[in-house]
C-alpha cells in the first residue's frame, strides 16, 4: 500500500470530506504525551495492543507441541502464512487478576482485582509508551473501540488510573488523523487553545490558593488537581505545534460507519485498517483497540448464521449449536487480525516494513470466557522485532507473569525500563530479533 | 488499636476531601442553571468505586482526562442553557402516516415477505390493502381532516432495531429540555390466518398460517397493549421515558419527558413478539386473531419554559436583554464583573468576595481579545468557573463539620445534589433532613444508591440466553419492570418508615401486569406498577426474591448459589466474605443437565479451609435456587441437549422452546448456627430473626454513603447507638436515615 505523504492540503478534497474543528481541549482522545522521555533507539518503534473481552474458546486457539516445531491449532491455521511472523503464548496469565468481565480494564495494566471493591487502576502500556515517545507524533496514542461500551470499558488507562475513553467510529479516527480544517479554522483552533492555555493558568492558581487552606491530609487530592490542569495545558501548547504542520493524506477516503452494534466484524475490520493508516502515516505509535464483544449483540458474520447474543454464546455450556456459531465468530476474527499484520508487513518504511518494527499484542482478558477464568489468556505477539515462529508454552496451573512481556516490549522499543506492574523481569524466550 | 485508629480520626477526620462524581456533577449543574433536564453525566469518565458507591476521596481522581471533559461538559451545558432562550415553545404534530419508516414495510419487498413484521394501514378498524398494492395514496392529508384523524398503522410485533421499528423520525428537537408529548393510539386485533410471500403482499395467495396476521381483516381488541416510549439519539442510543397503556378505543396519552437535541421517539409494544430469524410462531396469536397496536400520531410541544426568558438564561445572565442572530442567543450588556460576580455566588453557594472576580474577569478580557464576541467569552469565563477546583471540590475545612458543610453533605446524601437556597439560610441544616426526604429530588438518592448497593445498573449487563431462557429473551418490558419494583419498594419503605426486616420479607410489593405474571400472581391488566397484597403462601415480598436482584446475581444462562450467596450475605447482612484463594478454579457451568450445581459444589465441603467462608455464604444462595435467571420461580433446571421433559411454548423472538426440565431444584440447607430450612420461606424466617444485624448493615451502607468513608471499628459504638434510638420502632428505614444524619459521625470531617 502506497502511503503519500504530501504536505500540501488540498482543499477541494477536504471539502468535500465535510471537515470540521472540535475544541481540541474538550478532545478526550488524546491522552497525555511525553514528559520527552529520550529513548536510546533511533528507529521508530510501534505498539498495537488488541484485547477481545469474551476471548476464544481455548480449544480452537491454543497449539499442541512448543518451540518452534509446534503444530498450528485450527484457529491458527487460519493465520498460517505467516507463521515466521508471530509467537503464541500460553500458560501466562496476569499475577492476581481475577474479576470476571471486568478484567478487560486490566488487559494493558496488569492491576490486580479488577473485580475487587477498591480496585484502582494503573497505567496502561500503551499510555507508558505514549509517555515516552508520544512527543514524536501527532497523536502521543489511540484509544479505539468497536462496541466499546460508553466511558466504562477501555484498555488504556492514565498514570493516575483515570479511564481514556475509547473511539468507536473509524470515520471519526479518520476525521482527527487525516482530514485539515481550513486556514480560518485552524486559526479558530489556535485562538481556542491559547484561551484554553490561559483558563488552565488561572484554574491552577484556584487551586493553590484551595490547598493553602486545606489540611495536610487533603491536599494531596487537590495537588492532582493541579497536576491534570498542568497536563491538559501541555497537551494543549503540543497541539498548537501540530496545528501549524499539515495532516498527512492517506490512500484511501473516509470510510462510513456501518450502522448498528450488530456490524462488529466490519467495525473490527475498518478500526484495523485505520490503525494500519495511524501507524504508516506516523500519525501515532501506540494504538489500543478494545473488541467490546461483551457488548455486542447478535453480531453478522461473513458466511455464518449467528442466531444468539455474543455474550450469550460465551456462556455456550457446551451447547453445540453456539460452539459451533462461537467457532465461525473466533475464525473470522483470526482473519482479520491476519489481514492487519499483511497490511503491516506489505508497507514498507526505509529498508524494513511496519510490522518489524510495530509490536502487535493479541489476546484476550479471558483463559475461557464460558468458566469466566482468567488465568491462560490466549496471547499472540506479532513483529516488532522479535525472533518469531514459535509457541512459548508454560505451566497452566501455575501461570507465568504475562507482564514480563510489558517490559520485553517496552526494552525493545528503546524505552528504559526494568519493571512493569507484578512483572518479574523480561518475557522469557522471546528475543530480540 | 481502637486508641490508634481514634488518633487519626481526630487528626485527619474520618474523610478525605473529594471531587462531586459525575451524577453529582451533572445534578449539581441542573440546579445552578435550573435546568432540570439537563443530562451530561454520560460525558464524563467513570467514576472510581470503593465501597460499593462512588463517593471516597481516595477514588475520585482527577486526570488530564478528567479535566478535559469537565470542560468540554460545563461548555456544553452552559450552551444549551443559553440556547433556550432561541427557542420559544412551539407545536408539531407527525402523522404515523408520513413516517417514512413506518410505511417501509407496506409492501411486501425483497428481505421482508412477512406477514407478521409487515405494516397495517388502517382506518379505525378497517384495513385498506389498497394502500399496500399503492391503489390509495397512503394518507388523504390535510384535505380531510377527520379521515386522517382515524388513519393509523398498525402493528403485531415490537421493535426489534435491526428489523423492525416504528420511530417518529421526523421530529426535529431543537434544544434538550422539557417537552410535552401526546400520542394518540389503540389496540386492535388483526384477524388470524394471514400469509407471508406470495404476490400480493399476503393479501391474496402467500402461505398462511393461523398464527400471522391477516392484513384484510381487523376486530375490535380483546385487551389494552403495554406501550414503553423511549428517546433514540442518532448514534442508536436509547432511553426509557414512559410507559402508558394503549386502549382498545383509541386514545390520547398526554406526558411530559426531558429530551435531547435531535432526538426521536420510539414506541415499543412491548408485550408483543419481536421476531428473530428462525421464528415459528406468536405466543400472542389465538385462533381469534393477532393482538397489535396502532399509532394514529404524535405532537410534541417544546421546549417548555416555566417562565420567560428561560430559567437557563436568567441563571446566566440575569434580565439582562438579549437578542437572537442567526440561532444563537447574545446578551445585550458591557459589564462582565457583576454577571461573574452572580454566577460565583451561585455556584459556590457561598458567599464571594468581589476580588475573587478578579482571575475570571481576565479570561473574559482574554476571550474578547482572541476574538469571541461578548455572551461566547461569558460562557467561556462561566466553564472556567464550572471546572475550578472549589465548584467540583467537597472540601470541608474544620475536623468538625460547619453549617455550610453539613448543608451540602446533607443535600449530596439525600438529593445526591447541591443544597438549595432554604437549606443554606437553615440554622440546623440537619433538622431538614425530612424536608429533603420529602422533596422529589430525593429520587436521586434513591435511585443512585440502589444502584451501586444493589447493582441494579448492572440489570442489563447479562442478557438472558436464547435458548434456555427464550420466554426472557428480548422482553425489554420485564427487565424495565423488575428495575421499577425495586425502586418502588425502597421508596415505599423510606415513605412509610416500615421495620428493616420489611426488606427480607413483606406481604406485598410493586408489580405491573408482566411482572404479575412472571410471579405467579393474580393477573390484571395494566402496564403502570401497582403496590399488591401478596397471597399468604407466595415466595415473593422483600429484596431477596425481586426479579432485579434475582437478575443482577445471575449471569443471562446460569445461577450459581456460591455468587448469590457472597452477594446477599454482603449486601443485606453486612459480613464480608474473603476472595477465594488464587489457583481456586471457579465450576464450571454446564447446561446439558447431567448433574446439578449442588452436586459440583460438593467439593467445597469436603475441604475444611474452604467451607470455613463457604458455609457462611452458600446457604443463602441454595435458598434462591428456585429462582431462575431472570427471577422466575422453578422447580426444576432448564437444559440444552438432549433427554428429559421438552419445554412446550413458544418464546418472545417466536422461537419454539428447545430447551428440556433436567434435574429437580433442591433449595434447602443449613445455617452456619445448624438452623435448617426447607426453602426460601423459611430463610426468609431466619433471616429476619437478627433484625439488629440487618439494620447495622443498612446504616453502616448509609454511613458510607453519606459520607464517603465506611464505619471504622473505634466507630462501632457510635453505630449501636444509631440502632439502640431505633430498636422501639423495630428498626423503620426513615429512622435509620435520620439517626445516620443525626449521629456525630455525619457531623465529622
Amino acid at each position: 500500500m502506497h502511503i503519500a505523504r504530501d504536505p500540501l492540503p488540498r482543499r477541494s478534497f477536504l471539502k468535500a470530506a465535510g471537515a470540521t474543528l472540535a475544541l481540541p481541549f474538550l478532545d478526550a482522545m488524546i491522552p497525555v504525551w511525553a514528559r520527552g522521555q529520550e529513548t536510546t533507539n533511533e528507529t521508530p518503534r510501534r505498539f498495537i495492543g488488541i484485547c477481545n473481552n469474551l476471548g476464544v474458546r481455548p480449544e480452537g486457539f491454543f497449539p499442541t507441541g512448543t518451540g518452534r516445531d509446534y503444530t498450528l491449532s485450527p484457529y491458527l491455521k487460519e493465520i498460517a502464512d505467516y507463521r515466521e511472523q508471530f509467537t503464541v503464548l500460553s500458560g501466562v496469565s496476569h499475577p492476581g487478576v481475577d474479576g470476571s468481565h471486568s478484567s478487560d480494564v486490566s488487559f494493558l495494566t496488569a492491576a490486580p482485582h479488577p473485580g475487587g471493591g477498591g480496585f484502582r487502576n494503573s497505567i496502561s502500556l500503551d499510555q507508558r509508551i505514549a509517555m515516552a515517545l508520544g512527543h514524536h507524533t501527532r497523536f502521543p496514542s489511540l484509544t479505539l473501540g468497536v462496541n466499546a461500551k460508553e466511558g466504562r470499558r477501555s484498555l488504556s488507562w492514565t498514570d493516575s488510573g483515570v479511564l481514556i475513553p475509547c473511539e468507536n467510529s473509524a470515520a471519526e479516527v479518520y476525521r482527527k488523523l487525516f482530514l485539515q480544517g481550513s486556514p480560518t479554522e485552524i486559526e479558530e483552533q489556535m485562538r481556542k487553545l491559547t484561551l484554553g492555555e490561559s483558563i488552565m493558568d488561572t484554574l491552577a492558581d484556584q487551586s493553590r490558593a484551595l490547598n493553602r487552606k486545606l489540611g495536610q491530609e487533603d491536599r494531596e487530592r487537590v495537588d492532582q488537581y493541579t497536576t491534570a490542569v498542568r497536563e491538559v495545558e501541555q497537551r494543549m501548547i503540543k497541539a498548537r505545534d501540530w496545528e501549524r504542520l499539515p495532516k498527512p493524506k492517506p490512500g484511501r477516503p473516509q470510510p462510513k460507519d456501518p450502522g448498528g452494534r450488530s456490524a462488529y466484524m466490519e467495525k473490527t475490520r475498518l478500526m484495523y485498517e485505520m490503525a494500519h493508516l495511524a501507524i504508516a502515516t506516523d500519525s501515532t505509535r501506540s494504538v489500543t483497540i478494545l473488541l467490546d464483544s461483551n457488548n455486542s449483540p447478535t453480531i453478522r458474520v461473513p458466511g455464518a448464521k449467528i442466531s444468539d447474543g455474543y455474550h450469550n454464546l460465551s456462556h455456550h455450556g457446551k451447547s453445540k449449536s453456539k460452539l459451533a456459531q462461537l467457532d465461525a465468530i473466533d475464525r473470522s476474527h483470526m482473519k482479520l487480525l491476519g489481514k492487519l499484520i499483511a497490511d503491516l508487513k506489505s508497507s514498507n518504511e526505509g529498508e524494513s516494513n511496519l510490522l518489524d518494527r510495530t509490536t502487535v499484542v493479541y489476546g484476550s482478558n479471558f483463559g475461557d470466557a464460558n468458566k469466566h477464568t482468567t488465568d491462560n489468556m490466549p496471547v499472540l505477539v506479532a513483529g516488532g522485532g522479535f525472533k518469531h515462529g514459535q509457541h512459548l508454552g508454560f505451566d497452566t496451573t501455575n501461570n507465568y507473569p504475562l507482564p514480563n512481556l510489558f517490559v520485553s516490549i517496552l526494552q525493545r522499543m528503546g524505552i528504559e525500563s526494568e519493571q512493569f506492574a507484578s512483572s518479574t523481569g523480561t518475557f522469557k524466550g522471546l528475543e530480540i530479533a | 488499636m481502637i486508641a490508634a485508629d481514634e488518633k487519626r480520626i481526630a487528626k485527619h477526620g474520618r474523610t478525605k476531601a473529594r471531587r462531586l462524581n459525575r451524577l453529582e456533577y451533572e445534578n449539581t449543574l441542573r440546579e445552578i442553571l435550573g435546568a432540570p433536564w439537563l443530562q451530561v453525566a454520560d460525558r464524563l469518565p467513570e467514576d472510581g468505586t470503593a465501597h460499593l458507591f462512588h463517593k471516597t476521596g481516595d477514588h475520585l481522581d482527577v486526570s488530564h482526562v478528567q479535566m478535559a471533559a469537565y470542560l468540554g461538559t460545563a461548555r456544553h451545558a452552559l450552551k444549551l442553557a443559553l440556547q433556550e432562550a432561541a427557542h420559544p415553545t412551539r407545536k408539531e404534530k407527525f402523522y404515523a402516516r408520513e413516517e417514512s419508516g413506518m410505511a417501509r414495510n407496506l409492501p411486501f419487498r425483497f428481505g421482508q415477505t412477512s406477514a407478521t413484521r409487515a405494516t397495517i394501514p388502517l382506518l379505525g378498524l378497517t384495513p385498506q390493502p389498497e394502500i399496500i398494492r399503492k391503489n390509495q395514496p397512503v394518507t388523504v392529508g390535510s384535505s380531510n381532516p377527520e379521515v386522517r384523524e382515524k388513519e393509523a398503522f398498525g402493528f403485531v410485533c415490537g421493535t426489534y432495531t435491526a428489523t423492525t421499528k416504528y420511530d417518529f423520525r421526523r421530529m426535529n428537537v431543537p434544544n434538550d429540555g422539557r417537552y410535552r408529548i401526546r400520542m394518540k393510539t389503540y389496540s386492535f386485533m388483526a384477524g388470524p390466518n394471514g400469509a407471508s410471500g406470495g404476490d400480493d403482499h399476503g393479501l391474496t395467495g402467500g402461505s398462511k398460517k393461523w398464527w400471522r396476521p391477516s392484513r384484510t381483516v381487523a376486530l375490535r381488541a380483546k385487551r389494552s397493549e403495554p406501550i414503553t416510549l423511549y428517546s433514540v439519539a442518532e448514534s442508536g442510543d436509547s432511553r426509557w421515558l414512559t410507559t402508558f397503556d394503549s386502549l382498545p378505543d383509541p386514545a390520547i396519552i398526554e406526558r411530559e419527558v426531558f429530551l435531547k437535541k435531535g432526538e426521536d421517539i420510539r414506541p415499543d409494544a412491548g408485550r408483543l413478539v419481536r421476531t428473530r430469524p428462525g421464528w415459528g410462531g406468536n405466543a400472542n396469536a389465538t385462533k381469534e386473531g393477532v393482538p397489535g397496536f396502532a399509532l394514529n400520531w404524535l405532537e410534541v410541544e417544546g421546549p417548555l419554559h416555566e417562565s420567560w426568558p428561560p430559567a437557563g438564561y436568567r441563571a446566566l445572565f440575569g434580565d439582562r436583554p438579549f437578542e437572537v442572530k442567526e440561532g444563537s442567543v447574545k446578551v445585550k450588556a458591557e459589564d462582565p464583573k457583576n454577571l461573574i460576580l452572580d454566577f460565583m455566588r451561585r455556584s459556590y453557594l457561598r458567599e464571594v468576595a468581589d476580588s475573587e472576580a478578579a482571575p475570571f474577569i481576565k479570561i473574559h478580557q482574554k476571550a474578547v481579545e482572541l476574538g469571541e464576541d461578548f455572551t461566547e467569552a461569558m460562557l467561556t469565563t462561566f466553564s472556567a468557573i464550572l471546572c475550578s477546583p472549589d465548584f467540583i471540590y467537597l472540601a470541608p475545612r474544620g475536623k468538625e463539620l460547619s453549617k455550610e458543610d453539613l448543608a451540602a453533605r446533607l443535600s449530596y446524601f439525600l438529593w445526591n445534589g447541591p443544597p438549595d437556597s432554604k437549606l443554606l439560610k437553615a440554622d440546623d441544616p440537619l433538622a431538614q433532613a425530612e424536608r429533603l426526604l420529602k422533596d422529589s429530588r430525593s429520587e436521586r438518592f434513591i435511585n443512585a444508591f440502589l444502584d451501586s448497593w444493589l447493582d441494579l445498573r448492572e440489570i442489563n449487563t447479562d442478557a438472558p440466553d436464547a435458548e434456555l431462557y427464550p420466554d426472557y429473551y428480548l422482553d425489554d418490558l420485564l427487565t424495565e419492570s423488575s428495575l421499577r419494583e425495586t425502586r418502588m419498594y425502597f421508596t415505599h419503605l423510606i415513605e412509610k418508615n416500615l421495620p428493616v426486616r420489611t426488606l427480607i420479607d413483606s406481604d406485598f410489593t410493586f408489580v405491573n401486569e408482566r411482572l404479575a405474571r412472571h410471579y405467579g400472581l393474580p393477573l390484571f391488566e395494566g402496564v403502570e406498577p401497582r403496590l399488591v397484597k401478596l397471597p399468604a403462601d407466595s415466595p415473593r415480598g422483600g429484596l431477596l426474591t425481586q426479579a432485579s436482584v434475582l437478575r443482577v446475581t445471575a449471569n443471562g444462562t446460569t445461577t450459581s448459589p456460591v455468587l448469590r450467596g457472597v452477594w446477599i450475605v454482603d449486601r443485606l447482612l453486612g459480613i464480608e466474605i474473603p476472595p477465594p484463594p488464587s489457583g481456586v478454579s471457579a465450576v464450571e457451568p454446564d447446561t446439558r443437565g447431567a448433574t446439578t450445581i449442588g452436586e459440583q459444589l460438593d467439593l467445597h465441603r469436603s475441604s475444611t479451609s474452604c467451607n470455613a467462608c463457604h458455609i457462611k455464604m452458600d446457604p443463602a444462595g441454595f435458598a434462591l435456587e428456585n429462582f431462575d435467571i431472570a427471577g422466575g420461580w422453578r422447580d426444576q433446571y432448564r437444559a440444552t441437549g438432549k433427554g428429559g421433559k421438552a419445554a412446550k411454548g413458544i418464546g418472545h423472538n417466536g422461537h419454539l422452546f428447545r430447551f428440556h426440565f433436567a434435574q429437580p431444584v433442591d433449595a434447602s440447607g443449613v445455617l452456619p448456627n445448624e438452623e435448617a430450612f426447607r426453602d426460601i420461606r423459611e430463610f426468609k424466617k431466619l433471616l429476619i430473626k437478627d433484625e439488629r444485624q440487618l439494620a447495622r448493615n443498612m446504616v453502616q451502607q448509609f454511613v458510607t454513603y453519606a459520607t464517603g468513608a465506611p464505619v471504622s471499628f473505634s466507630e462501632r459504638d457510635e453505630v449501636e447507638k444509631i440502632l439502640d434510638a431505633c430498636q422501639a420502632d423495630h428498626f423503620g428505614i426513615r429512622s435509620l436515615i435520620h439517626g445516620v444524619v443525626r449521629s456525630p459521625l455525619f457531623r465529622k470531617k
